[in-house]
């Protein structure tokens, strides 16, 4: 049987210049790089559509730090990017269409690091955007505040807030059962960028020396964030329609720390919903529960230890009820349409109203560092899915064949540096 | 103490264990009833399907012509013009693609659709699930339109057979007509436009009746050269159509082509007509379509329905017809005879 094939493939290529000179309170960093992603979905002769999308990203940065004789500090930067998509994707009769879509953007960041109060520390700053990727009003300013007190020496209390704005996103076809592909591009010019309010509070508590646990909590919502026209009726219909989404969730997280040994355990809580029109979900990447055990340990004689299991409760989807005949004439003028111009089609069940499987998985990992001569060589032999977790991938409609993720698969890494 | 790590691997194995790690495609069986009915004012006996959904193993897609998934014993009612219809079980045999297809479906005779009758179609299946759906029959008016063949403005006064020009028939961009649709809250209808003209061939001893489309275009693109280039009228939301005099120049002289014998050619008459889907017929024809020939980022096409209660369509198909005053002295330019009666 055939099968659509999907590719991705990345590159970057950047360069990093950072300096610090002697005596000197002000630190500067300049970064350029470039990187760029490509997705397709062929369908090699069946009924699937071609889609296939490139984004590049061309950044220039500079970041200055500027620290004052009472450890307080101004920072700031400049950021340009030339962003690049392109969307081509085939009609049903698989005819070709491409949309190119390429801006600039010019913006820049201030802000201010307050570090000479015993208890308090502090961070406010601003994005201001210049020039944006889309001619949509949107917010000028992004400020942000960040606040740690410590209210005892082994209890710290955090609280942030910011504004944030997002003008390149991903399309996800909430309609689809399972895609495998969600194109980037730049937000429509009839849309608003998407942007967002974050509330985060927490702290920060030493049980020992050695052992600090984290708490945190979060609350944020997003508006006009673009999605999927899923009525589009009109040939004049926007593919694209704004949506809102709220969340809110929690974190804790154990750290121990000794001189050999570095471990975390967390656990994250995180509840999504989107709202488009009236219709309210969970949208796709809502994982309720995520688990996270890693262990570091540092063998001695050049040789490290690591482990790390995951786990994840299983991702919303969308079933089906089944099928259905669907009236779906090429010719609805023709007397005998109503009667025989049929094709079947699925009868989507509630949005995302089912989960996929839990997913987990542990990896391990132990490596050993080589010095020969001024030839430095690090060996890394690691085990993925240790214990052979079927995890679930995506699922073929047309075979009903379920396809999981990487099985056990050892991997040795050689990086040899002169 | 020394026990601990054993336990703590019992209950990580536990909890591994009762991981949810099932999936399926299918949500719990629910019947999912589908009415189609689409009722045409070229005909008096109208049809209508009912199935339900099915479901295949694992989710695959169905293999072609596998399910029959259509339901008999519904009882079905046409409200329509303070009457009610009810329509009746049959099997019918159709050509499709060559081969009979044998469809359950059911029938009614003797509804004959008017323009803006709201119209209700009720079908209880047996089981109790009912499905429900309103519409309106399309109705349309022109605002304005010259209602002559050829399409003068004013209308010429010749006492010789001619073949007309620019200084007594309008050719372009004016030959054209327009309407609009007049529908509950203004909802866009799709249409079609034609010209047709009718005509009787005599030929072995007997006439035979035979009808020509003259080509419309929705609109003209010019060539390099500046000429014209029709883009032809399809079912669109569009509401004008135009043509050129030479175009229907030559559609006329095509009736006979290379026959000599042109007197054999009757002319009865020439019909404008528009053909209209009422608004929610519309509406799922643009949905199947947009998707079909548009380069939509959403990769299944929007699954509209006006039927409550379950899934398919109710609608209407009205073809309004405008005879046009003929001028007989075109018709007799190209050797033709002009009898409308």
């Amino acid at each position: 049987m055939l099968h659509a094939d999907y590719a991705w493939s990345n590159s970057h290529a950047g360069f990093n210049w950072f300096t610090a000179t002697q005596n000197s309170p002000l630190f500067v960093e300049l970064t350029l790089y470039y990187s760029k992603f490509s997705g397709s979905e062929l369908p090699n002769s069946t009924n699937e559509r071609h889609i296939e999308n490139k984004l590049g990203d061309l950044t220039f940065k500079t970041d200055f730090n500027y620290i004052l004789n009472d450890k307080n500090e101004y920072y700031g930067g400049v950021k340009i990017n030339y962003i690049k998509t392109d969307l081509i994707l085939s009609n049903s009769v698989g005819q070709l269409g491409a949309t190119v879509s390429e801006a600039t953007a010019f913006s820049s960041y201030a802000g201010y690091r307050l570090s000479s109060i015993d208890k308090l520390k502090a961070d406010l700053g601003s994005r201001f955007d210049i020039l944006r990727l889309t001619d949509a009003p949107s917010l000028f300013l992004e400020p942000r505040v960040n606040v740690v007190y410590s209210l005892l020496p082994i209890l710290n209390l955090k609280a942030g807030w910011g504004l944030y704005k997002q003008e390149l996103v991903t399309i996800s076809d909430e309609d689809e059962i399972l895609p495998l592909f969600e194109p980037w591009i730049i937000t429509p010019s009839y849309l608003k960028p998407s942007n967002a309010i974050h509330y985060v509070g927490g702290f920060e508590y030493y049980l020992t020396a050695n052992l600090k646990a984290d708490v945190e909590g979060y609350y944020k919502v997003e508006h006009d964030l673009a999605v999927i026209n899923d009525s589009l009726i009109y040939p004049t219909d926007p593919q694209l329609i704004a949506a809102s989404a709220e969340s809110h969730g929690a974190e804790i997280a154990l750290n121990y720390e000794t001189g050999w040994v570095y471990t975390q355990l967390s656990y994250s809580y995180s509840w999504t919903t989107r709202k488009v029109r009236d219709l309210v979900y969970h949208p796709r990447y809502d994982s309720r529960n995520d688990v996270k055990f890693s262990i570091n340990c540092d063998l001695g004689n050049n040789w490290s230890a690591s482990m790390t299991w995951n786990y994840s409760s299983g991702m919303p989807f969308t079933q089906i009820l089944g099928y259905y005949d669907k009236f779906n004439p090429p010719d609805v003028l023709n007397p005998s349409s109503g009667l025989l111009d049929y094709v079947y089609f699925p009868i989507l069940a509630g949005r995302n109203a089912a989960h996929l499987p839990d997913y987990h998985r542990l990896d391990m990992g132990i490596s050993r560092k080589i010095s020969i001569g001024s030839l430095k060589l690090d060996i890394d032999l690691n085990v993925i899915n240790v214990y052979d977790r079927k995890n679930f991938f995506y699922f073929d409609d047309k075979t009903g064949e379920r396809v999981n993720m990487l099985p056990f698969l050892p991997t040795i890494d050689i990086k040899a540096e002169l | 103490m020394k026990q601990a790590p054993r336990v703590l691997l019992i209950f990580l194995f536990l909890f591994l264990e009762s991981c949810n790690s099932d999936f399926n495609i299918n949500a719990p069986q629910q019947d999912v009833y589908v009415l189609n009915c689409i009722v045409r004012s070229d005909t008096s006996v109208q049809y209508a399907l009912i199935s339900r959904n099915y479901f295949t193993e694992n989710g695959t897609v169905p293999p072609p012509n596998s399910i029959d998934p259509n339901v008999k014993g519904a009882t079905i009612r046409i409200y329509y013009n303070d009457s009610v219809f009810v329509m009746r079980d049959t099997t019918v045999q159709l050509l499709d693609s060559g081969n009979t297809a044998v469809v359950d479906c059911y029938y009614v005779k003797n509804l004959i659709l008017s323009p803006g009758k709201v119209t209700r179609i009720q079908a209880a299946i047996p089981g109790g699930d009912t499905l429900i759906s309103t519409i309106q029959i399309p109705q349309i008016s022109y605002p304005k339109t010259s209602w002559t063949f050829p399409q003068a403005d004013p209308p010429p006064l010749q006492t010789e057979p001619f073949l007309p020009n620019q200084g007594s028939y309008s050719t372009r961009p004016s030959y054209g007509w327009s309407w609009v649709g007049n529908t509950l809250g203004g909802t866009a209808i799709l249409s079609l436009p034609q010209l047709e003209v009718y005509y009787r061939h005599y030929e072995q001893g007997s006439f035979i009746e035979q009808k020509l489309l003259v080509p419309l275009a929705s609109y003209f693109t010019t060539d390099r050269n500046g000429n014209l280039l029709p883009v032809n009228v399809e079912l669109s939301f569009r509401t004008s159509c135009i043509t050129l005099l030479e175009t229907v120049n030559k559609a006329m002289q095509d009736i006979s082509g290379n026959d000599p014998y042109k007197e054999n050619y009757v002319i009865t008459k020439v019909v404008f007509s528009v053909i209209c889907l009422d608004p929610e017929l519309s509406k799922y024809y643009s949905a199947n379509n947009t998707y079909a020939t548009d380069f939509t980022i959403k990769l299944r096409q929007t699954d509209f329905s006006n039927i409550v209660g379950g899934k398919g369509i109710f609608g209407a198909c009205y073809k309004f017809s405008n005879p046009l005053t003929v001028d007989s002295l075109y018709i007799q330019y190209f050797g033709y005879r002009y009898d409308p009666f």
